[in-house]
């Protein structure tokens, strides 16, 4: 290497980024050559002259981003959530309700809660069976709150269960928000009648959906025969990984285990890096075995 | 890079994160956060644009962290995020010419970063006067190089980098990152020439 060549390669040599090969070379040509030894050193000045000038955020600065940070990570978490699922959680937050009220859902709750034994005083006495049914509602900053109350006449509908215009009610009954136990009661109901693809849909979009793990566990005896389908295999498998609640999570895996399509091994795959219960743990391990997929990784 | 280049450990915080896990989420952004701000500091020279930079950059993350596939590390995939927000609002400051690097007073040339003296806790107070005229320099300096030429010198010199990385990160070659730093550095030898 000549000077040239040697002065061209400083900065790469500082940096530590040449090639074995020319580094080597360099480091000869610097053996022999002062002047270039003297540009070296003045080179490595101006690096550290420039190291001077690095400026290192402050620690207020660094908590003030995080903090920052955090909120609106928080918000965009909450933006993100169906809108049932935020009022599940403004209910759940505003009014701890004893267990055994909770399944009557969230509008109910709400009724009870601020009208207490009002509503079913205004409502007798009337010739027809009615029912007062909050819709929305608005709270306000002194402690009051608006509703929006939908008075609903009671009527009798009766009819067989295959009749079309029962099935519709009774699918619109199935995603009724206010209230749980009739969603569990129709479920019920419906997991029976899972050939119509109508009915299969309304239990997929509760399995995915539904903020009560009693609607979601009736959903998924409905959808037993069905999990070959592949529409039923991924929402088993999102299931299987994000539901919050081990009982729906050991039935989804008692099904998908069996199917052996290998959508089903990454899925499984996947259970193993973030699954603590021990059952759906040791399910998914031996149906991993059963397909010989590889455990390595875990 | 290949999938390797992520530890293990990394890829189930990121797995983690990607289902919803806040906690892992916190653990990502806490491991590579600092240098993104510092990064953000050194090239936009004020705080408060380095904090935006610093929300745009992981917000983007946290929004877009179920697209990531594995297929360079994490943090390339961050800095290519970082570094397209700092050269965006460079280009833009160029264009507007806000801001400058460098303002002018009544005496001349100052360095914004000794008009804004809180900008740097650390500074060494017994600085001689040369120092700060190398200061003065270095910021006049890298107020004149393009945004690129910044952006792979301040990786190179102050994150520490290697040059294929920075090249993956801008996505271009190491050859073209190597072009960027020896621009660069060519116009501090020639700029500090006296000084050192
Ligand atoms: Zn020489």
């Amino acid at each position: 290497m000549n000077c040239d060549g040697a002065r061209q390669n400083l900065t790469l040599y500082l940096y530590g980024e040449m090639d074995f090969n020319e580094e080597e070379s360099l480091e000869r040509h610097l053996d022999g050559c002062a002047a270039c030894r003297t540009t070296l050193e003045r080179e490595r000045e101006l690096h550290a002259a420039m190291d001077r000038q690095e400026f290192q955020p402050s620690a207020e600065l660094l908590t003030a981003c995080r903090r920052e940070l955090q909120a609106r990570v928080a918000v965009e978490r909450v933006a993100n959530r169906p809108l049932y699922k935020k009022l599940w959680d403004w209910w759940r937050g505003v009014l701890p309700a004893p267990a055994i009220l909770r399944p009557i859902g969230m509008f109910a709750m709400v009724a009870m809660g601020f009208f207490g034994g009002k509503l079913w005083e205004a409502t007798r006495g009337m010739t027809e069976p009615s029912v007062l049914r909050v819709r929305n509602f608005t709270p306000s900053p002194e402690g009051g709150v608006q509703l929006t109350v939908e008075e609903v006449r009671q009527k009798t509908m009766t009819g067989r269960l295959d009749d079309d215009r029962i099935q519709r009610m009774l699918l619109s009954a199935a995603t009724d928000p206010s209230d749980a136990g009739l969603r569990v009661r129709t479920m019920e109901l419906l997991k029976d009648r899972c050939e119509r693809s109508d009915v299969r849909r309304a239990l997929l979009h509760a399995l995915r959906s539904d903020p009560n793990p009693g609607v979601r566990l009736k959903a998924l005896e409905g959808l037993k025969p069905y999990n070959r389908d592949p529409e039923t295999r991924r929402v088993l498998s999102s299931v299987l990984l994000a539901d919050d609640n081990p009982g729906v999570r050991t039935m989804a895996i008692d099904l998908l285990a069996d199917n052996m399509a290998i959508e089903v091994t990454g899925t499984l795959q996947e259970l193993l890096v973030r699954e603590n219960n021990p059952y759906i743990r040791q399910k998914s391990l031996q149906a991993l075995r059963e397909r010989n997929a590889s455990l390595e990784t875990f | 890079m290949t999938a390797s280049a992520v530890s293990w450990d990394e890829a189930d915080l990121i797995r983690s994160a990607q289902t919803g896990s806040q906690e892992a989420f916190a653990t990502l952004v806490s491991n590579y956060d600092q240098g993104v701000l510092r990064l953000a500091c050194n090239l936009l020279k004020n705080e408060q644009d380095a904090f935006d930079i610093y929300q745009e950059t992981f917000l983007r993350v946290f929004k877009n962290l179920h697209s990531f596939r594995f297929d360079c590390s994490f943090r390339t995939w961050l800095y290519r995020i970082a570094t397209n927000l700092c050269l965006d609002h460079l280009r833009k400051r160029k264009v507007r010419k806000e801001e400058p690097t460098a303002v002018t007073s009544q005496e001349g040339i100052v360095d914004r970063m000794a008009v804004v003296p809180e900008m740097n806790p650390h500074r060494d107070p017994q600085r001689s006067y040369l120092s700060q005229e190398v200061r003065t320099r270095v910021e006049q300096v890298l107020g004149t190089l393009t945004p690129r030429e910044r952006m792979v010198f301040e990786m190179r010199h102050y994150q520490g980098m290697r040059l294929r990385n920075i090249g993956e990160v801008l996505g271009t070659t190491e050859e073209a990152a190597k072009n960027c730093l020896f621009r660069a550095t060519q116009k501090m030898r020639t700029a500090l020439g006296d000084f050192v």
